[in-house]
């Protein structure tokens, strides 16, 4: 009897796993392609991005709407669902509460409001985005290159579309690295393999070395390979590109250090 | 593989006890085997995943739909145990999404786009029985067939289709209520392996051209809680009525393993059963 009751609490409820969030208390703001979802003023005791701000974030979203499927040359139709959660909450309903996750699947991501964000002006020339390019880029490439086979495709796209990891320019962080600490520059083999390594190194390093890719072999050539499993990845390459993973390596060190 | 072995272990370990002390307890002279049709109306709802980590949390939009479900069953009754067999299929139907505020931003309403098939097997002990309470033990598996169909409003599709088997632990208890009425509670927790399902995944763009394709197997989780009443006829047969509240939490990647690298499926879905069951 023992025995059953420890199983039956063990096992009585997938709410220990998951549950449902069923909170609906949203202000939406819609414009071109993106419907944001975000919290009315005075919801929680951090800030809620005010009418205006929601305006801004819509509108600049969209320019990132266009500007990812103009740089991987392929068309996208869909709405994006944005749901902007307020920092003090967003720990505990999205997992971070220093930026977000997507869900290509249904179209939609997760971010976090922070108000007070560094400055700085995009690669798009958007000044100051509340919301940057990282997550849209999730929800389209899935959706039109398929489901990622490996990180280094997954975020490397994400990076190099956005352009900005942690408020800086991913090629100023590189180049950083480059300079102070070399230990952290990547290879294209560690790119493939070393998949734990830390957000801050890895990031930068898959987003620069896919905008080497793309720049070197061409964003068609590249689309191809973004689905493509770790174990595959190397002869496919070698196979779209004509040109072996040791070559690309080799002139991807080149390329690194003259950036 | 061995962590294959260690899931199948646990799970003979949990059932091996039960079996062993049910042989005990049943005093009962059996009944005789019987047929049984169920009528069903199913609300399904997918949810999106929220929130990634360890709690999870299932969130906006959620993909939903209501369908009825048909069902066949066959109940064996034998000195020691009761066996049934289950067969439900439930029609094709079209989904839509809520973002939240109740609007679908995400899917076309398109006939086909989800049904579902269950093959089940339960095997039931009684455990004790004390005045008007019993309560059976026991296990329960089967097949699970999903086909889903995403049509999306841009007219990009994702078809996604898996067989899934599944193996667990049930309970249910009975309180006769009247001489003809019976109160069932029941509880079945399944445990989908991903080493024996297998799902494909279709994605097709919006001028139909089949833009990524890949197989899954999928590592779930689900646990079924039921109330029904039921009632005795003169003639032997019996009416039930009841609900089950149905949830399912999992994911699939591309290759067998309870640690998915990178994520091809998912389901985080909360199903509600009303059913009418005629047991002849």
């Amino acid at each position: 009897m023992g025995l059953m009751a420890a199983l039956f609490l063990l096992t009585s409820c997938t709410d220990f796993i998951a549950d449902v969030d069923h909170q609906k208390d949203w202000k939406t703001e819609e414009y071109g392609n993106i419907l944001l979802h975000y919290r009315p003023e005075g919801f929680s005791s951090s800030p809620s991005p005010s009418a205006q701000e929601a305006k801004r974030i819509v509108q600049n979203q969209n320019v990132y709407y266009r500007g990812i499927q103009d740089s991987i040359r392929r068309s996208f139709h869909d709405k994006v669902l944005v749901y902007l959660y307020n920092q003090d909450e967003a720990d505990a309903l999205i997992g971070t509460d220093g930026g977000g996750h997507a869900i290509p699947k249904f179209n939609c991501y997760y971010y976090t409001y922070i108000a007070n964000r560094k400055k700085l002006v995009d690669q798009y020339q958007v000044e100051d985005p509340v919301i940057g390019a990282h997550e849209l880029a999730h929800v389209i490439t899935h959706r039109l290159l398929g489901y990622p086979g490996t990180k280094m495709m997954s975020e490397g796209y994400a990076v190099w579309l956005d352009g900005i990891y942690g408020g800086y320019r991913i090629a100023d962080i590189v180049r950083s690295y480059r300079h102070q600490q070399p230990e952290k520059i990547l290879t294209p083999n560690q790119l493939l393999t070393e998949t734990n390594r830390k957000e801050s190194v890895y990031y930068p390093n898959a987003g620069v070395f896919l905008r080497f890719l793309v720049n070197a072999y061409g964003v068609e050539s590249i689309n191809m390979l973004f689905s493509r499993p770790s174990e595959n990845l190397k002869d496919e390459f070698h196979y779209v590109t004509n040109t072996t993973w040791e070559e690309m390596s080799a002139r991807y060190n080149s390329y690194i250090e003259a950036l | 593989m061995a962590e294959r072995l260690h899931i199948f272990f646990v799970l003979i370990l949990f059932l091996i006890p039960l079996a062993a002390s049910a042989q005990e307890v049943s005093s009962e002279s059996p009944d005789e085997n019987c047929w049984s049709l169920s009528l069903e109306w199913l609300d399904y709802r997918s949810y999106s995943q929220q929130n990634n980590d360890f709690p999870m949390k299932a969130g906006y939009p959620v993909i939903r739909t209501q369908t009825t479900v048909l069902g066949l069953g066959y109940h064996i009754f034998g000195a020691q145990a009761r066996h049934t067999i289950g067969l439900d299929f439930g029609f094709p139907a079209s989904l839509d999404s809520d973002n939240g505020g109740g609007e679908n931003h995400l899917l076309r309403d398109q006939m086909m786009s989800y049904y579902r098939m269950g093959l089940d097997y339960h095997l039931h002990w009684q455990l004790f029985r004390w005045e008007k309470l019993s309560m059976d033990h026991g296990m329960t598996s089967g097949l699970l067939y999903e086909n889903r169909n995403l049509h999306y409003l841009s007219g990009s599709k994702e078809r996604t289709e898996d067989v899934n088997f599944y193996l667990g632990p049930a309970l249910q208890l009975q309180y006769q209520l009247h001489d003809q009425w019976i109160l069932e509670g029941a509880f079945d927790a399944r445990f989908y392996v991903p080493y024996v399902n297998y799902g494909t995944l279709d994605a097709i763009n919006d001028e139909g051209m089949l833009s990524f394709t890949s197989e899954y197997h999928g590592f779930y989780y689900q646990t079924l809680f039921s109330l029904a009443v039921s009632r005795k006829m003169l003639n032997g047969s019996s009416i039930q009525l009841g609900v089950v509240k149905n949830d399912v939490v999992g994911f699939a990647g591309r290759e067998p393993s309870f640690r998915v690298k990178e994520v091809v499926h998912f389901k985080l879905d909360r199903l509600l059963h009303f059913y009418l069951r005629y047991t002849l």
